[in-house]
């Protein structure tokens, strides 16, 4: 009797009908950071073929993708992208070894990676600004 | 079909095949990038916009140069690594297969650009000294 109503079974309740709480928030959180950061490769790779194409160029391309304004604002989100994808990887390293599973842990390492990413990427950026 | 068990039918599904490979391979990724995205916000970072003279003089130092040049085998491993979830998760059947052969192939390209303008930054600051 395995294939009775194969196929025509009653999905599980899925993402929407769940409050949203700190744990599934973290966690999708590292993936929308981590396919972002596809926009932080290009941009990295932007500037280091702009430098390796020489001087002109490189001060050209360095008005759109440093010094304007909305190029700022991208780049410091993607500073935190970058804080926030490591943090959440460095909390998933912690798991793997069976350490912090507690619920309550758990919740409080969530909050801490929002928390600290928020916090680095603010330093980072005062710091890339006076430096 | 219809004599096919549960059990039987379920057998060598989900994890069981690369599971533990895969898990394996993103921790040791994890840790590399760690180190890496750390020494590159300390290192690389503060060069990204600088002026020219600046940008090469401070990415041909030895050090930077070779974190550079593993930050970009290293991140662009971990992105295509990684993107394959996009498709496993989000696109229909068919064409997933497609948007991993082209990330895969994107993934390579990324890293050949990357290491391509690293050489070509070092041959430059050899030939006119900055």
């Amino acid at each position: 009797m395995a294939d009775v109503n194969r196929g025509n079974r009653p999905l599980s309740p899925h993402l929407q009908i769940y409050k949203p709480h700190i744990l599934m928030v973290s966690s999708i959180l590292i993936r929308i950071t981590g396919n972002g950061s596809t926009v932080g490769i290009v941009m990295v790779l932007w500037w280091l073929l702009a430098a390796a194409a020489g001087p002109e160029t490189y001060e050209a391309h360095m008005a759109w993708l440093t010094h304007f304004w909305l190029a700022k604002l991208v780049w410091f989100g993607l500073i935190w992208a970058l804080w926030y994808h490591m943090l959440g990887g460095i909390r998933h390293l912690i798991w793997d070894e069976a350490v912090g599973l507690e619920l309550e842990t758990a919740e409080k390492l969530g909050w801490g990676i929002v928390i600290g990413s928020v916090v680095g990427a603010v330093l980072t950026a005062i710091i890339l600004l006076i430096v | 079909m219809h004599y096919l068990t549960d059990r039987k039918r379920a057998e060598g599904k989900g994890s069981v095949a690369h599971g533990a490979d895969h898990q394996l391979q993103v921790t040791y990724s994890s840790y590399m990038m760690t180190a890496l995205v750390i020494l590159f916000l300390f290192r690389i970072a503060p060069l990204i916009g600088a002026p020219y003279e600046v940008v090469v003089e401070g990415l041909t130092r030895p050090f930077n140069m070779v974190i550079m040049g593993l930050f970009v085998v290293s991140t662009t491993y971990h992105w295509r690594f990684n993107i394959k979830k996009v498709f496993e998760d989000y696109v229909p059947h068919g064409w997933d297969f497609a948007g991993m052969i082209i990330t895969t192939a994107l993934g390579w390209f990324f890293c050949g650009l990357g290491l391509f303008a690293l050489v070509k930054i070092l041959i430059a600051s050899m030939i006119v000294p900055v």
